[in-house]
């Protein structure tokens, strides 16, 4: 297939993404909706921190920065974790257009790489209003003038690669599983992220088999870039977590054009392209 | 209670959207129906057939007007409705993928009450009647379409309703299912003169086989009703041609035509011939029609005068064809 | 073959009740990939707020508390996703006519929605109770099992009620309840008190709070079945949690019957891909 087609296809597929997304209400409803969402899942892990030091008492500042940080830029893997897990279902079953998606030209990886990368802008403005409302109104410990922007650019840019790829293997699973179980698939996946990356506690605190499997997902090591670049870190304090990351993101990559394929023949074997499950 | 199924200057209007105004479905819709009657709507898609059939069921109210079933007012008393009707819409399949047949049907039984052995002999009979008695324990997802819309056919009549809405129930259906559900239904009739059918359909073969009156419905206005005969029977005084010509084109030029009440025409891909059904009110019109066709560059390969259809009635009435 | 004689009202909605039960259970086994999604995988989000509480060093029945919220939370989604959007599906797929048009109670439907959604609920709620026990040795010093059960019985009643509020505005409305389903999601995480006691948010919060019911069903399981408290302690509970379930119950029938007017009035009731 063409270039110019795949790229046609990608564009068609993040408009899509955005009118199935936004399309329900006013854009200023459609704001407010994208801005309370996160900023509620903030505020749980916020007092989270808060009542743990009341009941506890271990206060610590950096602490709180960590997992403000941590919880924020885990927005983007929730939101696509969450969109990859409904996708198929809902093209599937609910506007029931996946088959003729499926039967068209058009590659289905790259329809639902758009759609992926559809949620991720969604997402990333999510990132930035809570970053800003954390700073501004929570007053989180972040001096926004000593991050390091480019570190910080390089780290969401790949990390979004390993996401998106994390995300076209949940859409490749989901076309083997029945609807009612796609809800939940996409937010529990991303608890596995959640628990073993770090993401608002160190990795230190896991037993050590659940340490060894920190070391091998790659989010882990895209969180250390993310605080260490909004922290101000140098780049030689960066650099190995970068190549780490780069490492494990492209065999990811590689993981999910292989899943894909191996569940796209499953499911045209066990004819379960067009299944309708209608609990 | 004189009428089985009345409306009394039902009107229905919908909002298109922000500021992009109102569109009239429904306009002034005065039918009503005896009991016993298979009354059938015929109409184009997008003529208001699905609309009114709403309105009867409850699901939509009319924004002007009353309608009753049964006697009851659709509004006011739409439990009472509720009990005696029920709707087969053709092309739908409700119901849930991961039941059998049989637990389908049980299921849709309870919601009016069924005790355990009478929903279990009516699932039967209904199963035989669609030809589906061999698939009482195969998951519904397993199906194919046309097996799920028999099943539906087979749905909408488990609780043996008193009148029964029937929105083009054979539709997607193949010719010999399509045929068995026709015929089911006229037996239903036949054999139970208290029930009551309004049948929907853009089919005027269905129509004219299966009803016993056949109101013609064009947007959103009744403009005819009568028995299939006496509605044929307007179009006698007129002459209808039917050419069939070589090619295709814009055919509809001829209806400029002083004479020409009506026409419409198919174009078959196949053999790339068209077929035209002109409707005159003057039969000397005819030679100007040849000549128009064959000025145009088609070659004219047969003309007829068949026996008048309610297509050609429709035609008639609305100046175009029903397709 | 004689027609069926039409049951009466109660027996017509007690039998859609039953119906519909079944359904939602038999159809759910009959795929039990759920089993493992929603009862293992959300232990992962769990326990990272747990470990956030070991990092703190906070008591060990805070553990438990968290434990706890996530087994609630699971009824907190079943009514959301399961139970008000349910409606919204069965539009979709063709069901909704044939239920509306049925002459039963809406609530009958819903009501048969809502036993069958507890029963699979509480089979995963059990789950993460269970891994809670034998990953966290979480401690469940039972204060009294009668008050336990009132308290969960009354919050399923009030929970569920409110599940029939929300699924009438998904008669009317397609997507927008669709989202706004979404959008209580985290806020009620929080503001209910599932992963903390809410005594520790600020005053006005937890005022807020209190006019949600899962904030005192919430509050007096975790009293019982973690602190080991009595009915005396959570008796104020049990009187809001009842005056929520009637409350509420009177508003799903009020707003069913509203709802579904104005959609009939407006042409929305079975409009698709709103």
């Amino acid at each position: 297939m063409a270039v110019k087609d795949l790229a046609r296809g990608f564009k068609d597929s993040v408009w899509l993404g955005w009118k199935v997304d936004a399309n329900w209400t006013d854009p200023w409803l459609f704001a407010i909706y994208s801005v309370i969402r996160p900023i509620a899942g903030m505020l749980i892990v916020i007092f989270l921190i808060f009542v743990g030091s009341q009941v506890g008492g271990y206060s610590d500042e950096k602490y709180l920065a960590y997992v403000f940080v941590g919880n924020t830029f885990f927005i983007l893997v929730v939101q696509i974790m969450l969109s990859m897990g409904w996708v198929i279902h809902e093209d599937r079953e609910h506007y029931e257009v996946l088959k003729y998606i499926y039967m068209s030209p058009a590659s289905l990886y790259v329809y639902l790489l758009g759609r992926a990368c559809s949620t991720a802008l969604e997402a990333l403005v999510s990132v930035v209003i809570s970053l800003l409302f954390g700073v501004t109104v929570l007053r989180m410990p972040i001096d926004l003038l000593a991050v390091n922007y480019p570190a910080l650019a390089v780290s969401v840019v790949i990390g979004l690669v390993a996401i998106l790829s994390f995300g076209l293997i949940l859409a490749s699973v989901a076309l083997l599983t029945a609807r009612h179980s796609g809800g939940m698939v996409g937010e529990a996946v991303s608890g596995i992220f959640y628990l073993f990356c770090g993401i608002i506690f160190p990795i230190s605190a896991l037993p050590p088999w659940a340490q060894t499997l920190s070391k091998i997902l790659p989010l882990t090591y895209w969180m250390n870039m993310v605080r260490n670049s909004m922290f101000g870190a140098k780049p030689t304090e960066i650099m190995q977590d970068l190549g780490v990351l780069a490492g494990f993101t492209a065999i990811f990559y590689l993981a999910s054009l292989g899943v894909l394929k191996l569940a796209d023949y499953m499911a045209r074997n066990q004819g379960l392209i067009d299944i309708t499950t209608e609990l | 209670m004189e009428y089985s199924v009345e409306s009394r200057n039902v009107s229905r209007t919908f909002k298109k959207g922000k500021n992009e105004g109102i569109v009239r479905a429904l306009d002034d819709i005065s039918i009503k129906i005896r009991s016993g009657e298979l009354f059938g709507l015929l109409g184009p898609n997008g003529a208001g057939k699905t609309t009114l059939i709403k309105i009867f069921c409850t699901l939509l109210l009319p924004s002007d007007g009353s309608a009753y079933v049964g006697g009851h007012d659709v509004v006011k008393e739409a439990d009472s409705v509720r009990r005696i009707i029920n709707m087969i819409s053709g092309g739908e399949t409700p119901g849930y993928g991961l039941l059998t047949v049989n637990e389908n049907l049980w299921f849709f039984s309870q919601l009016y009450g069924m005790r355990g052995d009478v929903a279990k002999g009516r699932r039967k009979m209904l199963l035989d009647a669609v030809g589906l008695a061999d698939q009482g324990n195969t998951r519904m997802n397993r199906l194919s379409s046309g097996m799920k819309q028999r099943l539906n056919v087979a749905r909408g009549f488990m609780n043996d309703p008193e009148v029964i809405f029937l929105d083009e129930p054979t539709l997607g259906l193949d010719v010999i299912s399509a045929k068995q559900i026709r015929g089911y239904i006229r037996n239903w009739v036949n054999t139970q003169p208290q029930k009551t059918v309004l049948l929907t359909t853009h089919y005027m073969a269905e129509a004219d086989e299966l009803c016993d009156r056949v109101g013609i419905i064009h947007e959103g206005r009744v403009v005819a009703c009568d028995t299939p005969s006496n509605l044929k029977a307007t179009v006698k005084n007129k002459t209808v041609f039917q050419f069939k010509v070589t090619g295709s084109g814009d055919y509809g030029k001829l209806s400029s035509i002083k004479g020409v009440a009506g026409l419409s025409w198919t174009h078959h891909i196949e053999s790339d011939t068209s077929t035209l059904k002109v409707v005159l009110a003057d039969q000397a019109s005819a030679s100007e029609v040849e000549s128009a066709l064959t000025g145009s560059g088609s070659r004219i390969l047969s003309a007829e005068t068949p026996e008048p259809t309610l297509e050609d009635v429709f035609i008639h009435l609305v100046g175009k064809g029903l397709q | 073959m004689t027609a069926p004689v039409l049951s009466s009202y109660m027996e017509r909605n007690l039998r859609t009740v039953v119906a519909r039960t079944y359904v939602r259970v038999v159809g759910g086994f009959r795929e039990p990939s759920w089993l493992i999604w929603d009862t293992i995988l959300p232990m992962l989000s769990l326990s990272a707020y747990i470990y956030v509480y070991k990092v703190m060093n906070a008591p060990r029945e805070f553990t438990g508390f968290v434990i706890l919220g996530g087994a609630m939370i699971s009824f907190w989604l079943n009514v959301l996703w399961s139970m008000a959007a349910n409606l919204y599906w069965e539009k979709e797929i063709g069901n909704l006519e044939p239920f509306l048009i049925a002459p039963i109670s809406r609530m009958a439907m819903l009501m048969g929605l809502a036993i069958g959604g507890i029963f699979n609920t509480t089979i995963r709620a059990l789950g993460i109770v269970v891994a809670g026990i034998l990953i966290f040795q979480v401690e469940f010093l039972v204060g009294d099992a009668f008050a336990a059960l009132i308290v969960f019985v009354l919050t399923m009643i009030a929970l569920y009620s409110l599940g029939m509020v929300f699924a009438s505005l998904f008669l009317m409305y397609g997507r927008e309840a669709w989202h706004m389903s979404h959008l209580l999601q985290e806020p009620i995480y929080f503001l209910s008190g599932f992963y903390f006691p809410v005594k520790y948010l600020p005053f006005w919060l937890q005022v807020a709070a209190s006019a949600i019911p899962v904030t005192f069903g919430m509050d007096a399981i975790r009293r019982i079945l973690i602190l080991g408290e009595g009915f005396q302690s959570v008796s104020l509970h049990v009187i809001a949690l009842a005056l929520f379930s009637v409350v509420l119950f009177v508003m799903a029938r009020w707003s069913l019957a509203y709802m579904e007017d104005m959609g009939r009035r407006e042409g929305r009731l079975t409009l698709r891909w709103q």
